[in-house]
């Protein structure tokens, strides 16, 4: 506070001179104002506005991308994610509305580079029976094309991949370091610090049985650090699916190069309850403290929504939250070779995840699932599209088309996911202070980052004990929040006397989208009994709504004209600001605070689709939906005695 | 005559002279199929040689490198069996494979060709939109919301003008009243399209409005600007080079294509019909 009435004394005052007898000479006060002239931020440390990007992303060189039919490269990607225009692999010509400030491009590295080889029908490939029979299938185009495809895929998941082949496009091989050179490079090329950055990274593809437990990795560093290895791989007999081997190469890279990097989950929901668990891992080992310091280590970050789906909460999990039926892939793992039962979920949503760190912490004294939230496409397109009526779907075959909503992403004996259940989200937005590697880095460290579904919500979140209604009048919520409190992905500081915790929220909408509905706070705990516990609080809302005795609102109404794919920002709210205090706050019990904002509703993509194309949509399509913003949680930890 | 100095000019002679090398090597490789003779020679057994030893990590035994020589005699024979009834017409693997290879080749001299500086001299002025670092702007903002009165407008502007303190005037927002120096399409991020383009050319420390955001009106004020440059080529010279090297590539297949296309009558079920 004292810094900030200084500093506006010195803009109110400074150019009038009236303090020219507190500075050493006049000449040097000028000196000063010439370089940086009125500028009140010039002391500032905190960002102004957040930096868009996505965190998943694959290209042709990814085996299951190039194979069914991306052709596009990371230079391709880059150059989209920047905003030129660039052709999709199906000739249609894409660029997004906006550009995003940073990328993360995460192909497969697990036959890394085997795709385009294919795609080229080098001679490597077909001199093998089963290349050559999945070059023929590729060439054919059409259904030949995506059984052939599907072949390699399932080869891959089931591990049954030729072995020679395998040998040719893993770790060990030149194809493999090539291709690894290639993605280093195109994002060395593309990286323009302050404008644009362009983060090194890979998406380790550990699939068991279908299971997914992938994790995408972002190095902080530049090629002279990420050339000094090349990423692991989960085919045996060059790597293996258990995290643990991932843990290592991590602590490897690091002790080797001197360089960072961090990994993260996502698609929870495919993992049929793998993903985060309390007692046994999949591969056999216990939730130790060895597993939860590993997780703890590296893992600081979520992907909670993207196109397989949105794994925030489940209705199943938080009953009583009207919101957690959002976009849920709940039908079985990747590949539907095992249905959903109830029991998997609680292993598989970030709210039920966040509750069992707390667990876990007790119990461990470490939290390993104290992350931050983001947003990523995990396209295969090598686009990075997440707005809905941009939407260049999930893989080639889902690029726009008048047929893309009635083919199944993915069909087996079991069940199936729809096409038109593919979700066009999202990305992670950074509060970091400049636009480079290391900022961005480091703000996923200290999980400064939230998610949405694809709108550039803005949304500023502050944990501390002291602040009030009159923070909200100061027109500088940042200066405050920093000053006062934490921001998103922090501890709560001690607590000073008696009080709850206070919380400084503001939202804001998309520039160019839709009004918000409501802001909530999530809160979970771990309660005096050792039972873990959430409830949804109504916050800050728009329009003359009242909540009833429950604490329930009234919905916001619904502007969607179905016959034109648009809506209307009459109800609803530009920005919704507010101090809340936890009414139901035990100083005793860990607990963690995230926000959610929710739009006012909005068409889906397909609706655009139905009017573009003049196509009819199968009955259960979703038409409308409402996007949304996670922020990062704040965490309480009581004091131990 | 300038087309003599044009690079599309030179790679299609250099292209020319490679599709009538190939021409004249596959001649000589394969005999007229009267004669009948496979002809193996040293050349083809050291290429057998080295696919071993890709695959293998040694040299091949003499009675390997025998079982590779009698494969490829019995594939030489089955091909030229299998092309004489004519099994490689209408293949789609063969037909994709052969227009892969052709498009290669001009790819191929595209990132071979090491051009002249003054080639990406003039790749650079002509591409320079996409060369120019970006504009920044840094300047100061009050909202005055949604859908002010032009009255409150007008008020505030005079209020500023007469000297008032900004930071108290206004409608409370969690927009940056601040923005440090700034590229303008992350200023139409934040505050929406057209945002930035409305600031071109203000002068400095002049409020001046109202300007049109994605959330209703401001009066702004610019306080430094940094107007985007075009950077030497010795600055930015590999990023050009992977820029023309892409252009030129696709510029070649362009060209390549359509001057093989010239030789061609192309006859579709409408114009067979109008032709006749």
């Amino acid at each position: 506070m004292l810094r900030l009435y200084v500093c506006s004394m010195l803009l109110t005052l400074g150019p009038a001179g009236v303090l020219a007898d507190a500075v050493p000479t006049k000449e040097a006060a000028e000196g000063t104002f010439a370089e940086r002239p009125f500028s009140p931020y010039a002391n500032r440390t905190f960002p102004e506005r957040p930096l868009w990007g996505d965190t998943h992303l694959h290209t042709g060189l990814s085996l299951d991308a190039g194979t069914f039919g991306n052709t596009l490269l990371p230079d391709d990607a880059w150059r989209f994610a920047k905003g030129q225009q660039v052709i999709s692999s199906t000739g249609q010509p894409v660029r997004l509305a906006r550009p995003l400030d940073w990328m993360v491009l995460t192909d497969h590295t697990d036959l890394m580079g085997f795709a385009p080889d294919l795609q080229a029908g080098k001679p490597g490939v077909l001199a093998h029976p089963k290349g050559l029979e999945w070059y023929e299938g590729y060439s054919a185009g059409g259904d030949e094309a995506a059984k052939a495809a599907f072949d390699i895929i399932s080869n891959f998941s089931q591990m049954t991949l030729p072995e020679d082949l395998l040998e040719s496009y893993s770790p060990g091989a030149d194809a493999f370091a090539f291709t690894w050179e290639h993605i280093v490079m195109a994002a060395e090329r593309h990286n323009d610090p302050g404008n644009f950055t362009a983060f090194i990274g890979f998406e380790w593809t550990s699939v068991p049985k279908g299971f997914n437990l992938h994790r995408n990795v972002m190095l902080r560093d530049g090629p002279i650090r990420a050339l000094q290895m090349v990423p692991p791989v989960t085919q045996p007999p060059y790597g293996n699916t258990d995290p643990k081997a991932l843990y290592e190469w991590l602590e490897e890279y690091q002790a080797k190069t001197g360089g960072r990097a961090v990994a993260f989950a996502h698609n929870g929901n495919l993992s049929n309850g793998w993903m985060f668990p309390t007692e046994d891992t999949y591969h056999g080992g216990k939730v130790d403290e060895e597993y939860v310091q590993n997780r703890a280590k590296w893992e600081p970050h979520y992907e909670v929504t993207q196109i397989k789906g949105d794994g925030e909460a489940h209705p199943y999990l938080s009953p009583d939250d009207p919101f957690a039926d959002y976009e849920n892939w709940d039908v079985g793992n990747l590949d539907i070779s095992e249905l959903k039962t109830d029991d998997m979920l609680a292993g598989e949503y970030a709210r039920e995840a966040l509750k069992r760190g707390l667990m876990l912490e007790e119990k461990f004294g470490v939290n390993p699932y104290k992350f931050g939230m983001g947003g990523a496409t995990d396209s295969h397109t090598s686009l990075a599209t997440a707005e809905e009526d941009n939407y260049f779907g999930k893989s080639v075959s889902a690029e726009p088309s008048a047929t893309r909503v009635l083919h199944p992403f993915v069909e087996s004996d079991l069940g199936a996911f729809e096409g038109h259940t593919l979700v066009a989200s999202g990305y992670t937005a950074v509060w970091a202070s400049e636009n480079t590697r290391s900022a961005i880095f480091d703000a996923f460290k200290r999980r400064e980052t939230y998610a949405t579904t694809g709108p550039r919500i803005g949304l500023r979140f502050f944990g501390g004990w002291d602040f009030d209604e009159s923070d909200l009048l100061t027109r500088l919520v940042a200066d405050v929040g920093y000053t006062k409190g934490v921001p998103m992905g922090g501890d709560l500081r001690p607590p000073e006397g008696e009080g709850a915790p206070t919380f400084l929220i503001g939202a804001l909408r998309d520039p160019v989208g839709a009004n918000l509905d409501r802001v909530q706070v999530v809160k979970g705990w771990l309660d005096a009994d050792g039972a873990l516990q959430e409830k949804v609080y109504n916050v800050a809302w728009s329009d003359d709504r009242a909540l009833d005795a429950n604490g329930n609102l009234p919905e916001v109404g619904n502007t969607v004209d179905l016959d034109t794919a648009s809506w209307s920002n009459s109800i609803g709210a530009s920005e919704l600001v507010t101090v809340w205090t936890d009414p139901d706050f035990d100083p005793n019990a860990r607990a963690f605070y995230y926000v959610r904002v929710l739009e006012i509703p909005t068409p889906r993509w397909v609706l655009y689709d139905k009017l573009r194309f003049g196509i009819d949509l199968p009955a259960e399509a979703q038409l409308i939906h409402q996007e949304r913003a996670y922020s990062s949680p704040i965490w309480y930890t009581p004091a131990s005695e | 005559m300038r087309f003599y100095k044009e690079p599309l000019f030179h790679f299609i002679l250099i292209g020319l002279a490679i599709f009538g090398w190939f021409y004249l090597v596959s001649d000589e490789a394969e005999p007229p199929e009267e004669a009948e003779t496979i002809t193996i020679d040293s050349d083809d057994i050291a290429l057998l040689r080295t696919r071993f030893e890709a695959s293998w990590k040694r040299q091949p035994t003499d009675a390997e490198l025998q079982a590779l020589i009698d494969s490829w005699i019995r594939e030489e024979i089955l091909v030229r069996e299998a092309r004489k009834l004519g099994l490689d017409r209408g293949d789609q693997v063969i037909r994709a494979r052969l227009a892969r290879k052709m498009e290669f080749l001009t790819t191929a001299i595209a990132s071979s060709v090491a051009p002249e500086e003054a080639v990406l001299e003039e790749h650079l002025a002509q591409n320079a939109d996409r060369f120019t670092t970006p504009t920044l702007i840094a300047f100061d903002q009050i909202y005055l919301g949604d859908a002010p009165d032009p009255d409150v407008v007008d008020d505030t502007l005079q209020a500023l003008n007469g000297g008032a303190d900004w930071s108290s005037l206004g409608v409370s927002s969690l927009l940056a009243r601040s923005m440090p120096l700034t590229a303008a399409g992350a200023i139409d991020t934040t505050f929406g399209r057209g945002f930035a383009s409305q600031l071109d050319g203000s002068e400095p420390m002049i409020w001046i409005g109202p300007i049109n955001s994605g959330y209703g009106q401001h009066l702004v004020r610019v306080t430094e600007a940094k107007p985007g440059y075009l950077p030497p080529l010795a600055e930015i010279y590999d990023s050009v080079l992977n820029d023309w090297r892409r252009a030129t590539a696709q510029d070649l297949a362009q060209a390549q294509y359509e001057s093989l296309a010239a030789q061609y009558r192309v006859e579709t079920p409408e114009s067979a019909e109008g032709g006749s």
